[in-house]
């Protein structure tokens, strides 16, 4: 039976070490995954994660149970994502040349992916990463916590300290400097 | 209908994109689908807006196929407690000690109790074994000293329990060695055991390196074959239409030419 985070916080809190790894291989996916689509560094993804999770492993005895672990460990990337943005004075999110590095894309190619697919994928996923670039870092959080993590407007209100309308004016701004970079795009993306 | 204003009363923005996310409350749905039908700057602006969550959809992280903490597929990010204690393998019960361990402590108990019983137990070819008592010899008796001076008379010590002692001494040597031993050999086993593992864990990284590599190498080529051939395809198209272009210009200069040549005569 697979225990609840809530069940391996409270192990974890015990002392034990297999819980909170469980918690790890829950969770190390979506906030490497929220990490990448914030700063758009692969590697600086995965050090924000380890980061993350090493936070998280000191400060749980100070972990208030009533709050939900996934809320708490993505207020802890989030804030990592802040501090790594400020540091080191970086534009967030990839910038990508002018031309599609084929060599690149074909690394990442399935062996069950032709390369025009590939080709047209890889096109798409930079036309959406370009133009989340250009969007201000409370819209693009916004998005990114509604878009791939499901989270609901309350809950992107508590992490980004905003109030709940604001939230969605973010998203409905945000969206629309989108819809507006898609359409400018060569190749419409939507 | 009205298709140059919304006139939806409230934060339309908010609502829309609460609408968009199905995240809104029931009453706001309510008055936002009633508002809907006749709207067609709302209903543009929500499909607009739904394509656009289509494209977004699209935009996935890279893959981590090494896992996020590590450099193998299976070795993601954990927490190890490096201050748990070792656990020795050592014996912990009487069972788990080695045949000659046991025997030697059998022999030692039966010994003590033969001298606690005080029976003389002995065993040659010719009589067998036999079982006397009183093999113990009663302790010298004290003879009085003359008077005045009265001396306690020194316990002379039994030879049995001697020979209990140098065997006691023998087998407790014997038992530290064997621990000494045990823990060496632990600790030996444990750091052949992960020599090998780091060994073969290495091992195992380098093939698939070797692997991912080959296979980056092909798939290289071939991108790189398939980019060539649309640059030459896009080259060739560009030639074939400046070609054309020329090739108008001059049926138009030839005809130009042919009207005035016609034209003079």
């Amino acid at each position: 039976m697979t225990s609840t985070d809530e069940e391996l916080v409270a192990r974890s809190m015990g002392g034990d070490h297999d819980s909170f790894n469980q918690l790890i291989l829950r969770w190390e996916r979506p906030i490497y995954a929220l990490a990448y689509r914030t700063i758009g560094r692969e590697e600086d993804a995965r050090d924000v994660c380890q980061e993350t999770f090493l936070r998280a492993y000191r400060a749980l005895p100070k972990f208030r149970r009533e709050a939900k672990f996934s809320s708490w460990i993505y207020r802890i990337a989030l804030n990592l994502c802040r501090d790594w943005a400020r540091r080191e004075r970086r534009t967030p999110v990839v910038q990508l040349p002018e031309d599609m590095d084929l060599i690149e894309m074909a690394a990442a190619v399935g062996p069950s992916e032709s390369i025009e697919d590939l080709v047209a994928r890889k096109d798409l996923t930079a036309r959406v990463e370009l133009a989340m670039a250009r969007l201000p870092d409370e819209q693009r959080t916004a998005i990114v916590l509604k878009e791939y993590h499901g989270l609901t407007f309350q809950e992107i209100a508590d992490l980004q300290g905003c109030p709940l309308s604001t939230v969605k004016t973010r998203l409905y701004q945000g969206l629309s400097v989108l819809r507006r970079e898609f359409a400018r795009s060569p190749g419409r993306v939507a | 209908m009205n298709d140059t204003r919304c006139t939806f009363d409230g934060p339309r923005d908010e609502v829309l994109v609460a609408y968009l996310y199905d995240d809104i409350g029931p009453r706001e749905r309510e008055a936002f689908e009633a508002h809907l039908p006749d709207c067609l700057i709302c209903r543009t602006e929500l499909d607009a807006l739904s394509d656009v969550r289509g494209g977004l959809a699209a935009w996935a992280p890279p893959d981590v196929l090494d896992g996020i903490g590590g450099t193998a597929p299976s070795s993601a990010l954990r927490i190890v407690n490096p201050e748990s204690p070792r656990v020795s393998t050592g014996f912990r019960t009487f069972a788990e000690a080695p045949v000659w361990l046991q025997a030697a402590a059998a022999m030692l108990v039966v010994a003590a109790s033969l001298g606690l019983a005080n029976l003389n137990l002995t065993y040659s070819p010719s009589a067998g074994l036999s079982v006397s008592t009183g093999w113990m010899l009663p302790a010298p008796a004290v003879t009085p000293a003359p008077a005045p001076v009265v001396t306690a008379a020194a316990p002379t010590p039994d030879p049995w329990q001697a020979d209990l002692t140098v065997l006691e001494q023998k087998v407790m040597a014997g038992v530290k060695a064997q621990l000494a031993a045990t823990e060496a050999s632990d600790g030996d086993a444990a750091l052949l055991a992960r020599v090998r593992n780091i060994v073969q864990e290495s091992e195992r990284r380098q093939q698939r390196e070797l692997a991912l590599r080959v296979a980056e190498v092909a798939r290289e080529s071939q991108v790189q074959r398939q980019a060539d051939l649309v640059k030459i395809d896009r080259n060739l198209g560009l030639i074939q239409r400046s070609t054309g272009v020329e090739v108008m210009r001059t049926q138009q200069q030839l005809n130009t030419l042919a009207q005035r040549v016609s034209q003079q005569r």
